[in-house]
């Protein structure tokens, strides 16, 4: 934490967040957005979240832009105002600043950052770090939090991953058909197949594994440094996602089947799940991982623990990278699994 | 790509069989002078950006600029990193990983720009010439 | 098997909402009993649950440690006799709306009907698990889930569907923002996201500000997911919209879902002392949802179209729950906990019996519904059990409840709130009456009864699986009304601290 930089990072996010509400180009302000996001991730990395800022890096700075990107493609890219809109613009941001000032006036409240006598540091925290690595060998605290301590938590937010993919998987197959597309300044682009170009297919070709190899190290090496299954999930879901954009659809669902996909969406939950209900019928409580040991006696309650954590993030990434594809070609085809960007 | 680590590797074998504090200095100072050239070219791309005329000679000056002035900023990195403390395998483990995103770097800039050049070329944005004094008044 | 009970309950629907993806794709015809039997498995868990705690003393809990952690480290779900009976009103509702939904969902989503049923049963998985969590951050998880699967369901719905999600995103997402903030000013100042410990710890930090402002989001958040009246705008649209099946579903449930959420953390995180002690707001809100039970009434007055009123009969309604908790007095708490049971089941009843009437008629317009009462009788004598109930009439819940709002208003002297509680209870009667009117004698007040018409029309009830849950229905809204006394000894006596 150096001061003067912490001012000029919260100065740029300040600046870039007014930006992309400002910007009428709504192409523009998403490239904006994006910007916000990584110095989101400056942030948090300045204030030792790694973990944070790595999956604020990953989906959003990565993924999230490209789904921005594909609906705007599909939909307009201006914005026009009528006096409505604009009268209601004010009046909200009349409501944004004020609940803003309520925030600030508690934050005189709060301990000093860092301060290691505040609540935050001594209560379940504190237990956290001092437990952690007795408990279930794992050095990186958040991954054990997020995947055993926590689990029931996680297992919800990938729940909500296999949500949202669903639901707009579903919405844009029944919508196809019935809605019209709008004109939009990128439909010059989609008619000349950019894409074509050898250069960029080849360069492609070469990155791809690499980009996978990385995603599977991160999902693997959570346990020891920052990762786990959500960021490699969207590693390995950002690498289809360019392979589609090299290529197009068709060529990356010759390999990863559209119903495979909906498929794997819910098998990676399921798994997460899985490994909770095994726990039940083995007699402990729900996603207690140590009475797998019933399973696997070499191993002992604390080694199962850290074995059913990796095996959780594997199906985390599993869904991750499965929604974030389902995601991106819903968006991108307009329902219609074809062509793409 | 090949010639990096020749590099990275002649150095790490320079410090590993000396141990004088001349080499010391000179590593610091090249990792100096690469940042330096970096941010050097760092500020002629962002000159080029704005002062050029047309989207093409921006798109050039920011490709070629951006991805040479990244690699040089990365590689000072790379033999900062090398020097700090005792030469240990952590420490050769960091700069093979910065080399790593070098190489990506170098693939994927040069193609992320052709891909925008042909976007442009494709939408037929009007490119400068001698004649046309500026993009902006000719529309 | 029998302490596993607690979490039964949410992974019945949470596997087979998961499953059915999958299992859709080889066999479609086996998704509606599937989904029947996840539910009758967590009912029967639900009921397991009941017949331990009742077991116990009166204001003790079952506690389920997720994971075998320890109470504010991991996960901690608790039951007690509060949430046991929201936890009841969910899973009846839902079973019975299932059992309800089968050619309505056949009828109008066709194809997505698989992906439906699994929207459906995860926001089933999501509104219990906020019942039955102790853990201030996974019930915003769960909300998350329950949010997320509502904007799709609704979605699906035909016409103006789409714009009306998309207005419930912004505000239901901004609801559940808030609601995140505020947790996370609690964490700050206390270090624990266990309800029970923000509980013990909270009583040391009621001067602080950081405090004050993570109760007024928490409330805040609560109140758009809700729809309290200033912030209701997105209901009326989403629901209506919605395909049929959804707002059976989702209109009981989600916002006495959210009404719970608000009673719990004002009784179970922040205590009775710090609420109507420290800060002194009651009157305040207590004001403000006087107006939001006027208003709902006199917009739903104003509405041609069947779905529409009951919408905004549902907006007064939560004027009712909000006013009554928030006017201080033991009376006015138990009448809105007795309320929210009360009301799924009302509006349940209500939201059913129009669904079967658009089965049948094909639109849900007041003027098409001359004749009614001899084309579908038994949904017709449903729809007026609910509708009594919503007005007020004695044997049905709806009047019990309404009488511990009264009281309580009446002990706490908040006389407006019971003035508003009356012209609501008019209103309602002018609607309910004004469709009898309609359906008895097919005519609207100023024109001349046409007898002709009436006797050409046929018997022409809906299909046995659509009728007989909405008969059980509304002989709940009964059997409640006479064993009012019965579940407030049992349940509601002991969650109220006395004041």
């Amino acid at each position: 934490m150096i001061w003067q930089f912490d001012i000029l990072l919260l100065t740029l996010v300040v600046v870039c967040g007014f930006v992309s509400l400002w910007i009428k180009d709504l192409m523009g302000a998403v490239i904006v957005f994006g910007a916000y996001s990584f110095l989101m991730c400056l942030v948090w990395t300045g204030m030792g979240a790694v973990d944070v800022a790595f999956t604020e890096a990953a989906v959003g700075a990565g993924v999230s832009t490209i789904f921005f990107i594909a609906t705007v493609f599909h939909t307009s890219r201006t914005i026009r105002y009528n006096k409505w809109d604009l009268s209601t613009k004010f009046f909200s941001s009349i409501i944004c600043i004020l609940m803003g000032f309520f925030l600030m006036v508690a934050i005189g409240d709060f301990p000093a950052w860092g301060d290691a006598l505040s609540p935050v540091n001594n209560n379940v925290a504190k237990y956290y770090l001092e437990n952690s690595m007795e408990e279930t060998k794992v050095p990186n605290v958040v991954t054990s939090v997020l995947a055993d301590y926590r689990a029931f938590d996680t297992m919800f937010e990938t729940g909500v991953v296999f949500v949202a993919s669903l639901v707009i998987f579903t919405l844009l197959l029944q919508s196809d058909g019935r809605k019209k597309l709008m004109k939009s300044a990128f439909q010059k682009v989609s008619f000349l197949n950019v894409s074509e170009s050898l250069i960029i297919r080849k360069a492609c070709g070469l990155m791809v594994p690499f980009m996978q190899l990385f995603a599977l190290y991160v999902v693997v090496h959570g346990h020891y440094s920052p990762g786990g299954g959500f960021q490699g999930g969207v590693i390995l879901g950002a690498s289809l996602i360019l392979l589609s954009m090299a290529y197009d659809i068709k060529k990356v669902f010759a390999r990863f089947h559209m119903k495979f996909m909906i498929k794997s969406l819910a098998v990676g939950v399921l798994i997460f799940a899985g490994i909770g209900l095994i726990c039940l019928i083995l007699g402990g409580n729900f996603l207690d991982y140590s009475a797998l040991s019933k399973l696997f006696p070499s191993m002992g309650s604390i080694k199962s623990r850290y074995n059913a954590m990796l095996w959780v993030e594997v199906g985390v990434a599993l869904t991750v990278m499965s929604g974030m594809f389902a995601i991106y070609t819903s968006l991108s085809s307009n329902g219609k699994f074809e062509e793409g960007l | 790509m090949i010639l990096n680590i020749i590099s990275i590797l002649f150095f790490t074998a320079i410090l590993y069989f000396s141990s004088s504090p001349l080499v010391f200095y000179l590593l610091n100072g090249l990792s100096i002078c690469l940042i330096l050239l970096g941010l050097f070219f760092f500020l002629g791309t962002s000159i080029g950006v704005i002062r050029f005329p047309d989207f093409y000679t921006r798109m050039h000056a920011a490709g070629k600029g951006d991805t040479l002035s990244s690699i040089l900023i990365l590689f000072g990195i790379a033999l900062f990193v090398l020097n700090t403390g005792t030469l240990s395998i952590g420490l050769v483990l960091v700069c093979i990983k910065i080399l790593l995103i070098i190489n990506f770097i170098f693939i994927g800039s040069p193609t992320a720009t052709h891909a925008i050049m042909d976007a442009g070329y494709g939408t037929e944005v009007k490119h400068w010439t001698n004649d046309s004094e500026g993009i902006k008044k000719k529309k | 098997m029998a302490d596993q009970f607690l979490v039964l309950i949410v992974l019945f629907p949470l596997f087979v909402g998961l499953l059915i993806p999958i299992i859709a794709y080889f066999n479609k015809s086996v998704v509606w009993p599937l989904a029947i039997l996840s539910l009758i498995g967590s009912f029967w868990a639900v009921f397991n649950t009941a017949t331990q705690l009742l077991k116990l003393d009166p204001s003790s809990s079952i506690s389920y440690y997720l994971g075998n952690w320890m109470a504010p480290f991991g996960i901690e779900y608790v039951v007690d006799r509060f949430n046991i009976m929201v936890l009841f009103a969910i899973i009846c509702v839902s079973l019975l709306t299932t059992i309800f939904a089968k050619q309505v969902i056949e009828k109008e989503l066709g194809d997505n009907a698989a992906n439906f049923y699994s929207l459906f049963l995860l926001f089933i998985t999501g509104l219990l698990g906020i019942t039955i969590t102790g853990d201030a951050f996974n019930l915003y998880v769960l909300l998350e889930i329950a949010s997320l699967t509502s904007y799709g369901l609704i979605a699906l719905g035909r016409g103006r569907a789409l714009v009306a999600t998309f207005n419930y995103l912004i505000m239901g997402s901004m609801g559940a923002c808030f609601y995140l903030l505020g947790v996370g000013y609690l964490f700050i100042k206390t270090g624990t996201l266990n309800m029970d410990q923000l509980y013990d710890v909270l009583p040391l930090l009621f001067d602080s500000k950081a405090v004050l402002v993570g109760f007024v989001f928490i409330i805040l958040g609560m109140w758009v997911k809700m729809a309290f009246f200033p912030l209701h705008s997105w209901l009326p649209n989403a629901y209506s919209l919605a395909p049929t099946a959804a707002a059976c579903l989702m209109a009981p449930l989600m916002t006495k879902v959210s009404v719970y959420v608000m009673i719990r953390f004002m009784l179970n995180v922040f205590s009775t002392e710090y609420v109507y002690s420290v800060l002194t707001i009651n009157n305040i809100i207590v004001i403000m949802s006087s107006i939001a039970i006027i208003a709902g009434s006199i917009y739903a007055l104003s509405q041609k179209n069947l779905k529409k009123m009951l919408t905004f009969i549902i907006v007064a309604e939560i004027g009712y729950m909000v006013g009554g908790v928030w006017t201080g007095h033991v009376d006015g708490i138990r009448g809105a906990i007795y309320h929210i049971t009360a009301d799924a089941f009302m509006t349940l009843c209500l939201f059913m019996a129009v669904g079967c009437i658009v089965y049948r008629v094909g639109n849900d317009k007041l003027e098409s519904l001359k004749g009614i009462f001899k084309k579908m009788p038994i949904t017709m004598i449903c729809f007026l059990v609910g509708g009594f109930s919503v007005i007020g009439i004695p044997p049905t819940c709806g009047f019990f409840s309404k009488w511990y709002l009264i009281s309580g208003a009446f002990n706490s002297g908040a006389w407006y709130f019971i003035i508003a509680l009356i012209i609501s209870s008019l209103i309602n009667a002018v609607l309910f009456f004004r469709i009898i009117e309609i359906g008895f004698f097919g005519a609207m007040s100023n024109e001349k009864p046409d007898y002709k018409s009436l006797q050409s029309i046929k018997f022409n009830e809906v299909p046995i699986n659509m009728w007989l849950p909405l008969v059980i229905v509304s002989m709940i809204l009964i059997i409640l009304g006479i064993y009012t006394n019965e579940i407030m000894t049992n349940f509601i006596l002991n969650i109220v601290p006395m004041m």
